[in-house]
């Protein structure tokens, strides 16, 4: 066994190669050809191996004729198998052979956790192939043989390249097919190709036939496998796109979405909620303007104060106190630790805060509060932060291919995002020596002075009832939130007696609870301004 | 027109009296929760059990609280609480919730009970599952109930014998010299008018005696018009779903277009009758338990007489002492929904024997935060009981343990079935009557 110094080199091979995707929103079915176990099909089919490796020079000193020898588009050669068999090959054809009777037995089984089992197995197979490319690249690892790694790549990069040639070469109107095959994108191991055919039938059809074409074009065991068809597709970059998985011609299987949700923690749910929710308008319901309103929809509802807090909740790890440069969550848990030393957040807790609206100029890390005491004191929440810094990137992104370079204006700045709520913050410098005018439900003019006690002003009078039908609408359905979130907590604790004292903050209606009962109060005074509705007050009126 | 005016004041000779005064909210307080409103129908419905309990099983026994059943020294002891039945199906808000985020339809089910259901018998600290002879089957949560039996360990109670409250005791039925009439209804659905317009004006004309039905009832014997629920609609409005719980929807022009109609036709109504208007599920009152009356502001035509009677739901009224109580159905449906009771006459009658309006609520069915009062409590057993917006008619007399008599009614839909319910308040005795010439 060779033993290997770790001097880091500053040596690069180049690595895998991504065909420039054409973005866009494909309503046709998008094929998927992929090769199948592409890097260890490669040593194999070539015979890449240390043992095999024959550096600058040796093939004069071995007296090796051309035939007998492989010269790999990285310039390395390698003898083959006939003059003498690779040890990489051999274990990788053993790896890849007992993968495929684990997955021949998988189809088999049906006791569930032999199932599991058996997946497993053939997952760790398939990770051991595949690391075997690992180790020959890692310069700073036992085995490093940037000869072989980089071959490798250099293989599957002119692959790529050949099945795509191949393909639109094969599938144009010259050969007779119904129009010109394009490879809209292509990654490492897979080409997906727009037959530019209707139906799933065809396409389905299409891509087994060229992928059994092309495959033989290759050493064996390199083959091009049709896996699946996206329909629709929705390109966005390189490796960002998302589609609907079908492998048979009824039902899909699965929303296969790569590199789009950010399930990252650091942001708030309502990203991962409202992108999930378009996509499935998108994809599965394919309703581009549906799910472009629905989009709208969200903005306007975030810019009305509309959204459930618990969808704005960010989360943080408290790791250290003092970081030089000051963080959002470090400036709260100060903050709180002020207000209630007994409950102040320790070292190691997520600390779930809400960006609020502030001063014009204040810092970001400023503007972090807690999200119970924001909901408390009615702190308005800055939409805007949540618009521009959570919000717009993501949506932007995925309604780029559909709208075009005009996204960005029809999302964030049409008619939807004119209305918005300003809410008024129980705490605060000015809240102290404000005084608020009842004004008109329906007009909301200013009432004038011996009319405040009126729901509306005279103008509005004629549509009174309507406007009382309006309040009252949105009154029953707090109510109906109200029942429906206490009684659901209730079962949760398994009691009917006891008060629900839970605190779960990771409870997804624990802030929405809290919210329905102040929305029930505010909504309660608003209703009481046309009178009650009961029995004495209608006597009087005669 | 002498004779016209003259069975006018015929008609009014009933002594009207309302008696829905408990069900009227003035406190408006959301900080409160549920628990309360179990504490207090608990401590209420345990003063009326207790003397059921006496009567039933004398004072060999005795009777503990739950946390206290595993230190009494009888093998056999009474145990009293509310039950709670643990379904499965029941609809989970954090459900909704995560599947909010897909588009697939839910099933939408009508019925919520499965085989995997257990009950429950809670007090003020302690619940433990019921075995033995009390079957879920036909009950709900939120029954208080009174079980004798033994712990059988493992947090289970094995009942032998068990007792509710049962019907409270009635007053006495007033005599009638004449048959005299109140015509139910309820369901108009008057958003669908165009399927009742010509019905609801052979009603008025019927009720003014411009027309007769082929009935032995002279419209000048009918002395009210209930409507029970359900005026505006019949089914809630398809809304979309928002991102948030708390947005705010827009009310649809169908509805207040309505609500417009309503008042026009109860106009119409009040000029020849007195009518009490019940607000249901989907009309514009508050929409959980009690409903309080509907709103002046929305009447300004039948607001302006006398006659029109806005009145909350629950509603209890008297006339001459006959005492008339009824829902606008949704504690009825809420029952058959969370049990296999499958008519609403067992339901209406259950609720009498259980002593309860609506038990139910607040589990399934929407109830204010009551904290000081369970107004959905039984005190008295009323003569007439009925549930609106049921799919059929149906009546009969329920029979009390010590000579009670209560007459049960199931009121039709209007607008499924152009049916409404004559009542007799002379004999009690109750018929339907079909506007479908």
């Amino acid at each position: 066994m060779p033993v290997h110094s770790y001097a880091p080199s500053s040596e690069q091979y180049e690595g895998a190669t991504v065909i420039e995707p054409i973005r866009g929103y494909y309503t046709d079915p998008i094929a998927t050809l992929d090769f199948s176990s592409l890097y260890p099909s490669i040593m194999i089919a070539h015979n890449l191996c240390y043992t095999t490796l024959l550096k600058p020079n040796m093939q004069q000193k071995l007296s090796l004729s051309d035939e007998q020898i492989t010269k790999t588009p990285a310039n390395c050669m390698f003898v083959k198998s006939s003059v003498r068999p690779g040890l990489l090959p051999h274990i990788l054809q053993h790896l890849l052979s007992a993968r495929k009777r684990t997955k021949a037995q998988l189809k088999e089984t049906k006791d569930p956790v032999l199932k599991a089992v058996l997946d497993g197995r053939q997952l760790a197979y398939k990770i051991s192939a595949n690391s075997v490319y690992g180790f020959t690249g890692a310069q700073v690892g036992k085995l490093p043989c940037l000869e072989i790694s980089g071959s490798v790549t250099a293989y599957g990069r002119s692959m790529i390249e050949q099945t795509k040639q191949e393909v639109e070469q094969h599938y144009c109107t010259a050969n007779g097919y119904a129009a010109d095959a394009k490879v809209i994108y292509g990654d490492t191991d897979s080409v997906m190709v727009n037959f530019k055919v209707k139906g799933l039938e065809k396409s389905m059809e299409l891509g087994r036939e060229a992928a059994e074409l092309i495959s033989k074009k290759f050493i064996k065991p390199i083959k091009l496998e049709f896996e699946k068809v996206y329909y629709p597709y929705l390109l966005i970059n390189k490796k960002r796109y998302a589609g609907l998985y079908f492998t048979n011609t009824e039902k899909y299987d699965k929303m296969d979405c790569k590199g789009i949700e950010t399930v990252r923690r650091d942001n708030c749910t309502l990203v991962v909620d409202v992108i999930n929710t378009c996509l499935q308008k998108l994809l599965i319901n394919r309703d581009p303007d549906d799910a472009v309103n629905y989009a709208k929809v969200v903005i306007a509802d975030l810019l009305q104060n509309n959204v459930d807090i618990s969808k704005l909740v960010i989360t943080k790890e408290l790791t250290k106190n003092d970081y030089s440069a000051k963080q959002a969550h470090v400036e709260l848990s100060k903050k709180m630790t002020k207000r209630d030393p007994g409950n102040a957040p320790k070292l190691g807790d997520r600390i779930p805060y809400v960006i609020i609206a502030a001063t014009k100029n204040a810092k970001a890390f400023e503007k972090a509060e807690d999200p119970i005491y924001a909901l408390e004191n009615n702190i308005p929440i800055d939409a805007k932060y949540y618009l521009e810094n959570q919000l717009s990137k993501p949506l932007i992104r995925i309604f780029e291919p559909i709208l075009g370079a005009n996204a960005e204006s029809i999302l964030l700045r049409g008619d939807h995002t004119r209305t918005k709520t300003l809410v008024t913050s129980k705490i605060g410098a000015l809240a102290a020596f404000t005084k608020k005018k009842e004004t008109c439900i329906g007009c909301k003019s200013v009432l004038p002075n011996g009319y405040e006690n009126e729901a509306v002003c005279h103008h509005c009078k004629s549509k009174e009832g309507a406007l009382y039908q309006q309040e009252l609408g949105h009154h029953r359905m707090l109510e109906d939130r109200f029942s429906q979130l206490f009684t659901e907590c209730q079962r949760c604790q398994g009691s009917l007696h006891e008060e629900i004292l839970c605190t779960s903050r990771d409870c997804p209606i624990f802030y929405i609870r809290k919210k329905v009962q102040m929305e029930l109060e505010t909504s309660n005074v608003k209703l009481c301004r046309f009178g009650q509705p009961s029995l004495e007050v209608e006597d009087e009126l005669f | 027109m002498p004779d016209v005016k003259g069975d006018f004041i015929e008609r009014s000779i009933t002594n009207y009296e309302n008696l829905s005064k408990k069900f009227i909210n003035t406190s408006k307080n959301y900080t409160k929760q549920y628990c309360s409103i179990y504490l207090i129908r608990l401590e209420q419905m345990r003063n009326i059990l207790s003397v059921k309990i006496k009567e039933k099983w004398g004072e060999e026994y005795p009777i503990v609280k739950l946390h206290k059943i595993s230190e009494t020294d009888s093998e056999k002891c009474i145990i009293l609480g509310t039950l709670f039945k643990e379904q499965k199906l029941k609809p989970s808000i954090v459900k909704q919730l995560s599947e909010a985020n897909q588009l697939l339809p839910q099933p939408v089910l009508s019925k919520f009970t499965d085989e995997s259901d257990i009950l429950f018998i809670e007090d003020e600290l302690q619940r433990y599952q019921v075995t033995g002879s009390l079957q879920g089957d036909g009950l709900v949560t939120g029954i208080t109930c009174a079980l004798l039996g033994q712990d059988n360990g493992n947090g289970k109670f094995c009942v032998f014998d068990y007792t509710f409250a049962d019907f409270h005791s009635q007053v006495q039925r007033p005599i009638f010299q004449d048959d005299i009439y109140v015509l139910l209804l309820s369901g108009l659905d008057l958003v669908n008018l165009e399927k009742t317009n010509i019905l609801l004006q052979i009603l008025t004309h019927w009720l003014s005696g411009l027309i007769k039905l082929d009935e032995e009832v002279d419209s000048k014997q009918i002395t009210r018009v209930l409507i029970a629920g359900n005026s505006v609609r019949t089914v809630p409005e398809k809304v979309k779903p928002t991102i948030s719980m708390t947005s705010r929807i827009q009310e649809s022009t169908d509805t207040i277009e309505a609500v417009r109609i309503f008042d026009r036709f109860l106009s119409q109504l009040c000029q020849i009758i007195e009518v009490d208007v019940m607000p249901g599920e989907n009309d514009p009152s508050n929409h959980i338990l009690p409903q309080q009356p509907l709103h002046y502001c929305m009447f300004p035509k039948s607001s302006k007489y006398n006659s029109s009677n806005q009145v909350p739901n629950p509603y209890k009224c008297s006339l001459n002492g006959l005492q008339i109580l009824g829902t606008s159905g949704q504690p009825i449906r809420d029952i058959l929904r969370f049990s296999e009771i499958q008519d609403p006459l067992d339901a209406l009658e259950n609720c009498l024997k259980w002593s309860h309006l609506a038990p139910t609520a607040p589990d399934t069915l929407g109830c204010f935060p009551f904290y000081d009062k369970d107004p959905f409590i039984l005190h008295e057993c009323p003569h007439v009981f009925f549930a609106g917006n049921q799919e059929k008619f149906g009546t009969r007399i329920a029979q009390g343990p010590v000579g009670q008599q209560v007459r049960l009614i199931s009121i039709p839909e209007f607008g499924a079935t152009h049916e409404a319910c004559l009542l007799n308040l002379k004999n009690l005795e109750c018929t339907s009557i079909s506007f479908l010439s």
